[in-house]
């Protein structure tokens, strides 16, 4: 940009260059040239190219034939528009400016190399006029900006995915909230469970962000949703098992599980008494399936309930959703869980 | 009447087809494509299906929707999506509709509806 920006106070306020120079540029030593950080090449009137750098080269993928009638306009083997349409040399912007005069100050265009492999560059180009006003030649000075370019592509696709996550947490928060109220006998009732499984949801998702893309164990998992509950209920809930990493869809699905079970049991459940416990254990078999055992010991005598509430629901819709099993028993001495999942392997392409 | 509720998220799939159940219709859930389309092969007098388009696992909501079509083409079609309307115009099948996540289950009963009786 410094050479065109020189050349521009040159020129006042006029736009075109005056043409001595370009008879300057024309005869700069190659090794000033060459020092340049960004490409640059002369085209003559009739736009054959009659100087180019090291740094345009690099980028062309090629050498042109400097000052040959059958290559104009510019070095590159091929250019597209940004749309991906074709653009014939003889219609690039350089030739446009070689016809009108016109300079052009940040262009987008892609460079294909004779190897295959496509650049967008940033262009900018101005015209060289005579005394009397004829177009001697125009320079063309131009970046490579194909990184900026991706990560731009990227962020787009992060945003869009974000809103999609966004929304999609929006409607699980709206069927929660529908499904919950239809449980609930009183608005304190709804409102103290709602906000748990909000706060539920939030804990797993936080989890989430902590464990990048990956997933998240299940130990730090366990350990997350107990936290609420506080030492004294916690102390009495005993885990076992391997260390296990559970994919984003399946670590968000048993947190809300082993919250409705952990709310269960708190509210209901052995640890709404003085010596009852839960005891947890996993373990994975080498077809890398998790099997999981939620056993409730000492509580008060449980029976089956007589309709299937939000939290049963949810555990058995949840783990068919996973592709897993779940065996809910509601037996005298203490509800269990035992429940299957087949944790997808990340080589073979799990999502 | 008999409909088939493609959804992956166990919540909304619950709310959904409690819903639907409690509007009159006989609900068959499905967390994945295949699991769908298995569904649609082995019942008859499936009228509709109300699909959603982002899956964890392949094949998408889209390609649920172009296969159904193989197995029963006159099943009408129910997308639900959190992406807006854009991508259906170039991915949607024929005679079907769009349902915008989050929706309110009233929504979903009288998409369902529209959907069972095609001839109004």
């Amino acid at each position: 940009m410094s050479v065109l920006d020189f050349l521009h106070a040159k020129s006042g306020d006029s736009g075109k260059l005056p043409s001595n120079s370009f008879i300057v540029l024309a005869n700069l030593d190659q090794a000033a040239l060459d020092v340049l950080p960004q490409a640059v090449y002369l085209c003559a009137g009739d736009g054959r190219v009659i100087r180019c750098n090291e740094r345009a080269v690099e980028l062309w993928g090629r050498t042109p034939r400097l000052s040959d009638p059958e290559e104009r306009f510019c070095g590159s083997f091929r250019l597209y528009r940004t749309d991906g349409s074709f653009l014939p040399h003889d219609q690039c912007p350089m030739a446009s400016a070689l016809q009108s005069g016109e300079s052009f100050q940040g262009l987008e265009v892609v460079v294909e190399r004779p190897d295959g492999q496509r650049l967008t560059i940033l262009a900018n180009i101005a015209a060289f006029t005579d005394g009397d006003g004829r177009i001697n030649g125009a320079i063309n000075c131009f970046q490579d900006i194909s990184e900026r370019k991706c990560a731009e592509e990227r962020q787009r696709e992060l945003v869009q995915e974000l809103n999609h996550r966004v929304k999609n947490t929006l409607a699980t928060v709206h069927s929660m909230a529908t499904f919950t109220a239809r449980d609930a006998n009183s608005v304190a009732d709804f409102s103290s469970r709602f906000e748990a499984r909000i706060v539920a949801l939030s804990r797993a998702q936080a989890l989430l962000s902590e464990c990048s893309e990956h997933g998240a164990g299940l130990r730090e998992l366990l350990a997350q949703q107990l936290q609420p509950f506080g030492a004294g209920e916690s102390a009495r809930v005993h885990f076992d098992g391997p260390d296990v990493e559970l994919r984003p869809a399946a670590a968000m699905s048993l947190c809300m599980v082993f919250h409705e079970l952990m709310t269960n049991a708190a509210k209901y459940g052995p640890l709404s008494v003085e010596g009852g416990r839960v005891s947890i254990s996993w373990d994975v078999n080498r077809e890398r399936t998790l099997t999981l055992d939620w056993v409730e010991s000492g509580g008060p005598p449980v029976t089956s309930p007589e309709r299937v509430g939000f939290g049963t629901q949810l555990i058995r819709r949840t783990i068919a959703a996973l592709g897993g099993k779940a065996d809910l028993r509601f037996e005298p001495s203490g509800l269990s869980l035992r429940t299957s999942i087949a944790l997808h392997d990340e080589k073979r392409g799990g999502p | 009447m008999r409909l088939i509720l493609l959804e992956d998220d166990a919540v909304i799939l619950m709310c959904t087809q409690e819903a639907l159940t409690e509007a009159g219709f006989e609900v068959l859930p499905a967390t994945r494509g295949s699991e769908a389309l298995a569904l649609l092969s082995k019942f008859s007098n499936v009228v509709a299906m109300v699909i959603d388009v982002n899956l964890a696992e392949a094949p998408d909501g889209w390609e649920v929707a172009r296969l159904a079509r193989q197995i029963l083409p006159d099943v009408m079609i129910i997308y639900t999506t959190t992406a807006g309307g854009l991508s259906y115009k170039t991915h949607g099948v024929e005679r079907s509709v769009l349902l915008e996540k989050p929706y309110t289950l009233e929504r979903a009963v009288s998409a369902a509806r529209a959907a069972a009786t095609p001839d109004q």
